[in-house]
């Protein structure tokens, strides 16, 4: 019941699990560029190009190969850590993914932290249905849960960047460079991202605390005059946290695979905005490299979500 | 606190659902007296009020139910309290223990925290202390290595035990009066008698008062003072238990115990039972709620609701237009119902 071992047994069979998934999904989009019509030379070097050229440039990146081929081919040069260059740049594939990939976990991971805020305040309306709380909280989380993210983007940076001039419109620090410059850049874009997911996640939360504030222990624990409080924090906050978990890991792994809207709106340089560029200019290295981490994000995420469902209720085992 | 003092007297209480289209009447006119050291049997069928009883003295009822007339515990007006005074009194002075065990515990906090932490909260006792009475307790209920199971959850013990973990969770304030609501129900047979017995021996020791709620007079039966017969939201009768049992003056009562099997039936014959169904809350008859079912109506029973009666003995109160003779004289055979009589 105790120590590490079964989390060692549960992480590993997790990522087995895990191995089918990654194939399956590399494989399709290594397929990806032999769906498109022509060949994926004749597609990056567009309609202009001669016979010659595109010959020349399917043989250099292995496109005449037949495609199980060439997914090996792939599949051996991913085992020795080099997925190859990217088209236009010339630059190391593995380089750019890792940091576009750094951009968006920061985004993210702040954006996550931020949304937690709809937990504390699902506790306090959830204790106090109908109120006035209550009732203002779930009429603002309906209308941000409606708004779609590219009128929140607008309306945001309008305010913040434009009317009160508080906060850059777009623009890009590294943390490692400057970490106040670079918050200083994040803060729009994490606004922008997390408001569905602190909608999202508060309704969650409040509707979950409600049918557990229904519950028998509770009604034991209220007869025995324990203080609201203490009922929410000790016997309601648990027993909610699987389904507010689930929600967590799925918005978490939403927001690691990159935000299109949010990261090219803000010319946010991570993941998201990486993929689009990639798509439309027929990258297919790159392409194939952010599908890849995307699928290991999504193994990883629910595995620690499997694992904190463990953790937080005593009936589940991990393995 | 004075000892003559009874520790909880209920005064004209009545609970009310609102609802469309007319509010529906779920107790009316409830009025009874629990002394120290005394146990009450309450018993009624399903949608009797029994529950809507033990939940709007404990101040649990749900939101949309209102509560009138007075419930005084240990001297205190209830209702002349703040809410959250209200329910800090209530949780030291009454220990509960609910129907089913196996959700009345948080399946995600271990059993032993869920002991101790009424009196953490309601006394400041220190951790360790607090540890140490839920231990002990755990003890005295009967779960073997106390010490390994205060930090077990629930669900590593069975029903019987996990009733058992509630009734020491309901001791944990040293409380005066302790509420059993329908407290066996959900066990079986065996695990019943030995988690009624428990509760008695309980009782008896720490000289408490005990509301022993059930549907089933056999419960009750040797183990309570007095009884207190609900039906569709009325005290229809109320008395010494050995009273009662012995001479039921409403005609509810009598068919009640009259259903019940008994040792010196012949084997295979039918029990007898009570043609028809419990009045529903939305249409109740306007007169005695029995009368429906009742062998015995004429004219008024339809009519009017009867006005509580006194029998020969002055404690025994029965709403009946039309009681049973009185057939036995008070308190002469010794029955087997008798408290005193079980105890010896």
């Amino acid at each position: 019941m105790t120590g590490l071992k079964p989390y060692a047994k549960a992480v590993s069979t997790r990522i087995l699990a895990g191995i089918p998934v990654f194939l399956l999904v590399t494989f399709g989009a290594t397929a990806l560029s032999s769906l498109a019509p022509g060949s994926a030379a004749q597609l990056i070097l567009g309609d202009n190009a001669t016979a010659e050229q595109v010959a020349a440039l399917n043989s250099a990146y292995g496109y005449d190969l037949p495609l199980w081929e060439r997914y090996l081919k792939w599949l051996g040069n991913l085992l020795q850590g080099d997925l190859g260059q990217t088209l236009f740049s010339q630059q190391p594939v593995l380089d750019v993914v890792f940091d576009r990939a750094a951009v968006t976990f920061e985004i993210a991971f702040l954006a996550m932290a931020l949304s937690l805020v709809g937990i504390p305040a699902a506790m306090y309306t959830a204790s106090h249905p109908g109120g006035i709380a209550d009732r203002f909280l779930r009429s603002l989380s309906s209308l941000l849960l409606a708004v779609p993210t590219f009128v929140i983007v607008v309306l945001l940076s309008y305010v913040f960047a434009i009317v009160l001039r508080w906060l850059p419109a777009t623009g890009w620090a590294n943390f490692t460079d400057d970490p106040i410059a670079n918050l200083w850049y994040v803060a729009l874009p994490v606004i922008c991202l997390s408001l569905h997911q602190t909608a999202y996640l508060y309704r969650v939360a409040r509707n979950e605390m409600i049918t557990v504030l229904q519950e028998d222990f509770v009604q034991v624990a209220r007869a025995r005059g324990l203080s609201l409080s203490y009922i929410m924090l000790r016997h309601v906050l648990r027993p909610s946290m699987p389904q507010i978990l689930t929600v967590m890991g799925l918005s978490l792994t939403y927001m690691l695979a990159g935000s299109f809207v949010v990261e090219s709106y803000f010319a946010v340089p991570g993941i998201g905005w990486t993929v689009l560029t990639a798509v439309k200019s027929h990258d297919i290295p790159l392409v194939q490299a952010i599908l890849s981490l995307t699928v290991v994000i999504f193994v990883i995420v629910f595995m620690l979500v499997d694992i904190g469902y463990a953790i937080i209720d005593p009936r589940v085992t991990v393995s | 606190m004075s000892e003559d003092l009874p520790i909880l007297a209920c005064r004209d209480m009545s609970c009310q659902i609102s609802a469309r289209p007319k509010a529906l009447d779920v107790l009316q006119n409830i009025d009874f007296t629990v002394a120290r050291h005394t146990a009450l049997g309450i018993v009624g069928e399903s949608g009797a009020g029994k529950s809507m009883l033990v939940k709007s003295i404990m101040g649990i009822a749900p939101a949309s139910v209102r509560v009138n007339g007075q419930i005084m515990l240990d001297g205190q007006d209830l209702f002349a309290m703040k809410p959250r005074d209200r329910a800090r009194f209530i949780g030291r002075k009454v220990g509960i223990v609910f129907q089913n065990p196996m959700t009345s515990l948080n399946p995600y906090v271990p059993v032993g925290r869920q002991i101790a932490e009424a009196c953490r909260q309601h006394f400041d006792v220190p951790r360790d202390e607090a540890r140490q009475r839920a231990i002990e307790l755990l003890r005295t209920v009967g779960i073997a290595d106390p010490e390994d199971c205060y930090d077990y959850y629930p669900h590593h013990f069975s029903g019987g035990m996990k009733q058992r973990i509630m009734i020491a969770a309901s001791l944990i304030c040293h409380p005066d009066l302790l509420i059993a609501d329908e407290a066996t129900t959900a066990l079986d047979v065996t695990v019943q008698k030995e988690v009624l017995d428990l509760l008695q021996t309980i009782q008896e020791q720490r000289q408490m008062s005990m509301i022993l709620v059930s549907h089933n007079l056999g419960v009750v039966a040797g183990r309570t003072d007095e009884i207190l017969v609900l039906y569709g939201g009325h005290v229809v009768e109320y008395g010494p238990t050995s009273e009662v049992f012995r001479n039921p003056r409403h005609r509810y009562t009598e068919a009640l115990l009259s259903a019940m099997p008994h040792m010196d039936q012949p084997t295979h014959t039918r029990l007898r039972t009570i043609a028809g169904q419990p009045p529903s809350l939305a249409n109740k008859p306007a007169g005695c709620p029995f009368a429906p079912r009742c062998g015995a109506a004429e004219g008024p029973c339809h009519t009017t609701m009867p006005d509580m009666r006194t029998g020969t003995d002055s404690r025994h109160r029965f709403a009946c237009h039309f009681p049973l003779e009185q057939t036995v004289g008070p308190a002469v055979v010794s029955g087997a119902t008798d408290r005193g009589a079980r105890a010896q």
